[in-house]
């Protein structure tokens, strides 16, 4: 009773705001039947024909174009965040790598659940540099999203392939990924690349190669990014090409031309065997001032058969449109600027008859505000701790409005108007003063 | 009863004073004593403080010591058995409520009553001085503690900030009228107590409603008031109270409870109404006080109604203070970064610092005006309006430069350029002004300015020599020079003492 008087509410405040489905650019219809709270990841479509930063250009309506309450993932089902946890390790050796039947013989499960190695599998690991781990995977519930390879002190320069395989038995393995690690040194700069990214699915433990042994490859230990799964799974990451713009003396300038929120970037040379520093900054406007972001050394090397490219750096930089890379030497060609995302997800709750539309791209129309975690609290209340919204999946897009202009133009903006207006009424008001004071001679 | 037949019939028959009033102790100790056997606690309590009141007026009367110590020594009696009752709880707590109307509010109310009427007797009847403001104190203590009893019940039905609100707006309007009609001066004092509380209840109003004066207030803030306004008027229109101070005392609080309450309303408006940025809510924060000085100061007849004939004689107590702190703000204003966001910064013309020019031209306006005595303090402008200019100039840098809001600021050329070129603009405006006014102070001025600018090339610009910035910097100050050196190469003559 209490939450459909609630949804009644805000129904009346999404009548009142009276922005329709017309209101916007496009719209997308939702592959659902009847009320529920979905979960809606965004797509790239909708990315691209925001016009607002903040994506409040993205408001949902049922068939009858009554607004419903929609909006980001309240964050206690958003996805977690991920951590990098150092992994418990074993070298294998040679004998055990070849042989995977032994691997099951010698590797036991002691009392308290760690894993333990026989003797003298352990006496033969220590004596002859191994290329063959085992990763006892500590957390079950939790998706594994990159590996990364810690080096021992006594490490020389290597280039190395690491095949990466999971098992929940030691003894049936799955492939995971295979890529090359790199580190070396050259002219003082360091060269290296020792992540590996993994699909981010759940595994008991990971076993990792070194198909070709390089001599340098000498490793301390692994760590693991994971990230523990939520309520709702989080979508996997996508990469996304900014459009490059103009060069801009050393600084390239590129356009990102979707509001996506990066977490990664990348910067890729379109010459071979070239090594590059590159500082990164970006802006929202094009009348604002670069703010720095990020630095990346940026290299590709590409002999002998083995390909090297550095890997993705993290980024924090919000939604930013306008992105420019400068070098420390000279480059003529563009490279290519890449960022990573991962698609936000934004819960719908529906009510009304369907079929139900997410409508976005607008100068004017916005989403109203919805207390979405006063709803689903009340929701949880009656139906347990344990629901969840539902997954749910977009239709094609249909376009509303055909010109990018009728979108982007802004509304008469009253409010600077206004405060102009106090400001020059101000301004007019001081002088009148201080002509006033002077006007008075201080003798008098 | 029987010897209260035998008071009644020898005070008329027989004309026998002193066995009458003899009688007349034993029938009221008797009935005392038969107060607690019949009734409860509470009701012993009633009654014994009304009879308190009786036998002490009765005693005053009759100029007795006896009668007066047992009137009040009854008062006392009365709240301890009041205590009693209230900490026995012999009611159901649905007795209890009731706001107001509930056996412990009314049992703190007759003691108050009773304190208040005892304390008006003594006025009237004895030569006490002390006795009457202490009887007020109690009675004024047991008022405002039944008020405090009800919070409980306040708090789950109309809420204890509107509640308090209506027993002040009441407590000033009974007081106001009983001062009046009983020329009862101590009442004035219970009417300023309680409009001492406007400000706590700005306060509060804040934690209630996120700003002082919303909607669901005004209802309350209408009756509060009107009782006030009614108390001040009332002041304004008493011939007799012209030399009181309670009368300025209770209009000042009034009014600085109004500045406070306009200024979190403001402040509450522009910051999380409108999202405006400091540059707006700073000022935003001080408008009120500003707004109602000036009116305070020019339209008197109106900002200081109903108390506007009397206003100057404590018209110390809005400005000194104000003035004090529009200068605080105004320090702190000089060094804030003063956003003028959604609107875009333009040096000068932003909120903030049209707001800090327009209290400087207002404190000098009524430095001239009202204190020509303190002149000497508006000497100091040149140095004040060097400070404000540099800060503006360092503000317009952060903002249209992209420079950070700290110390840091100072570290870049493109802001020791603009302060070179702003500073020696100054300079030789003042060289320039001075030679053409012959006012060889100014001329000094200007110079001094000029030869800190040179010695700021030498000692830091030059680090940024390199750059853009620093050069033209380097090329103004000289180019500025030539100016000087053809308009006013030399200081005017000192004049001649008259």
């Amino acid at each position: 009773m209490k939450i459909q008087s609630l949804m009644l509410g805000l129904l009346i405040t999404g009548v009142a705001a009276a922005s329709t489905p017309s209101n916007f650019a496009q719209q997308w219809p939702v592959n659902v039947q009847g009320e529920g709270a979905y979960a809606i990841n965004l797509n790239q479509e909708m990315y691209r024909i925001m016009q607002k930063n903040d994506l409040s250009d993205l408001a949902a309506f049922n068939a009858a174009g009554e607004a419903l309450p929609f909006g980001p993932m309240p964050t206690s089902y958003g996805p977690l965040p991920a951590t990098w946890v150092q992994a418990k390790t074993f070298s294998l050796p040679k004998e055990a790598s070849q042989n995977p039947e032994l691997l099951k013989l010698h590797v036991q499960r002691s009392v308290d659940g760690n894993l333990s190695l026989d003797a003298d599998f352990v006496n033969q690991a220590t004596t002859t540099p191994t290329h063959d781990w085992i990763i006892d995977v500590a957390a079950k519930d939790e998706g594994i999203e990159a590996l990364q390879v810690e080096l021992s002190q006594q490490a020389g320069d290597f280039t190395a392939q690491l095949m990466v395989q999971a098992s929940a038995d030691l003894q049936q393995w799955q492939h995971l990924n295979t890529a090359s690690i790199v580190s070396l040194q050259q002219d003082g700069q360091r060269l290296q690349r020792l992540q590996i990214e993994l699909p981010g699915s759940s595994t008991k433990y990971l076993r990792v190669q070194s198909l070709d042994a390089p001599a340098g490859l000498l490793i301390s230990g692994f760590k693991l990014k994971q990230r523990p799964f939520g309520v709702v799974k989080s979508p996997p990451l996508q990469w996304f090409q900014a459009i490059f713009i103009k060069k801009d003396g050393r600084g390239f300038v590129y356009e990102l031309p979707a509001r996506v929120l990066p977490e990664q970037f990348n910067i890729e040379l379109k010459n071979t065997n070239s090594i590059a520093q590159f500082s990164v900054s970006a802006r929202q406007n094009e009348l604002d001032y670069w703010q720095p972001q990020s630095s990346l050394t940026v290299f590709r090397l590409r002999a002998a058969g083995v390909s090297l490219d550095n890997e993705a750096n993290g980024l924090q930089s919000g939604r930013m449109r306008y992105w420019r890379i400068e070098s420390n030497t000279d480059i003529n060609q563009a490279p290519v600027l890449k960022f990573s995302y991962r698609p936000e997800q934004f819960l719908l709750l529906t009510h009304g008859a369907g079929p139900y539309v997410i409508a976005a791209g607008s100068m004017k129309a916005q989403r109203d505000q919805y207390p979405l975690d006063i709803l689903i609290s009340q929701v949880k209340q009656n139906q347990g701790r344990e629901w969840k919204p539902t997954p749910a999946s977009l239709g094609k897009a249909t376009k509303v409005i055909g010109s990018m202009e009728d979108i982007s133009k802004i509304p008469t903006d009253w409010r600077n108007i206004i405060l102009w207006s106090v400001l020059l009424i101000g301004a007019g008001a001081v002088v009148l003063m201080v002509v006033k004071l002077l006007s008075q001679s201080p003798k008098e | 009863m029987i010897y209260g037949g035998l008071v009644y019939f020898l005070h008329r028959r027989k004309n026998d004073r002193l066995l009458a009033e003899a009688y007349g102790a034993l029938a009221l100790g008797f009935a005392t004593l038969a107060v607690p056997l019949a009734f409860s606690a509470a009701t012993t309590a009633t009654v014994w403080a009304l009879e308190g009141v009786g036998v002490a007026w009765i005693g005053l009367r009759q100029k007795r010591t006896l009668p007066v110590a047992t009137g009040v020594l009854l008062q006392l009696f009365a709240a301890g058995s009041f205590m009693v009752s209230v900490l026995n709880e012999p009611y159901h707590s649905s007795d209890l409520e009731q706001l107001v109307l509930n056996p412990h509010y009314l049992g703190a109310f007759i003691i108050a009553i009773s304190g208040f009427m005892l304390s008006l007797i003594f006025k009237r009847l004895s030569d006490s001085k002390s006795m009457p403001v202490l009887l007020f104190i109690w009675a004024a203590a047991w008022w405002f503690g039944g008020m405090l009893h009800d919070f409980d019940s306040a708090d789950r039905g109309i809420g204890i900030w509107q509640y308090s609100m209506l027993y002040f707006s009441f407590t000033i309007f009974i007081a106001t009228v009983l001062q009046s009609k009983l020329d009862w001066s101590a009442m004035k004092k219970l009417a300023a107590f309680s409009i001492f509380g406007a400000p706590v209840f700005v306060l509060f109003a804040v934690d209630e409603f996120s700003a002082p004066l919303m909607m669901p207030s005004w209802a309350y803030w209408a009756t509060f008031l009107t009782a006030s306004v009614y108390a001040l008027w009332r002041e304004a229109n008493d011939e007799a109270a012209q030399s009181s101070r309670v009368g300025g005392f209770m209009h000042i609080v009034l009014l600085w409870s109004a500045a406070l309450a306009f200024s979190l309303q403001w402040h509450y408006a522009v910051d999380t109404l409108w999202h405006l940025a400091q540059g707006w809510y700073a000022p935003a924060i001080c408008m009120p006080i500003v707004l109602m000085t000036v009116g305070l100061w020019r339209m008197r007849s109106l900002f200081a109604w109903p108390m506007q004939n009397r206003f100057d004689t404590y018209d110390a107590a809005w400005f000194t203070p104000a003035f004090a702190l529009l200068g605080c703000a105004w320090v702190i204003g000089l060094f804030l970064e003063g956003s003028s966001l959604p609107v875009m910064y333009v040096p000068i013309i932003n909120p903030l610092e049209l707001s800090l020019l327009a209290a400087a031209a207002l404190f000098a306006a009524y430095v001239k005006h009202e204190k020509p005595d303190m002149q000497g303090i508006l000497k100091l402008w040149p140095y004040v309006g060097l400070v404000f200019i540099t800060m503006a100039t360092l503000r317009g840098v952060h903002h249209l430069h992209g420079e950070p809001w700290n110390a840091l600021i100072l570290n870049s050329g493109f802001t020791q350029a603009s302060l070179t070129i702003v500073w020696s603009l100054l300079g030789v405006s003042g060289l320039i002004a001075g030679s053409f006014r012959g006012d060889r102070k100014q001329w000094m001025g200007g110079g001094l300015l000029m030869l800190v600018v040179l010695g700021k090339l030498i000692l830091v610009d030059r680090t940024y020599m390199a750059n853009i910035p620093g050069i033209v910097s380097c090329l103004a100050v000289g180019l500025l020079l030539v100016v000087v050196g053809y308009f006013a190469p030399q200081p005017p003559k000192e004049k001649e003492l008259a």
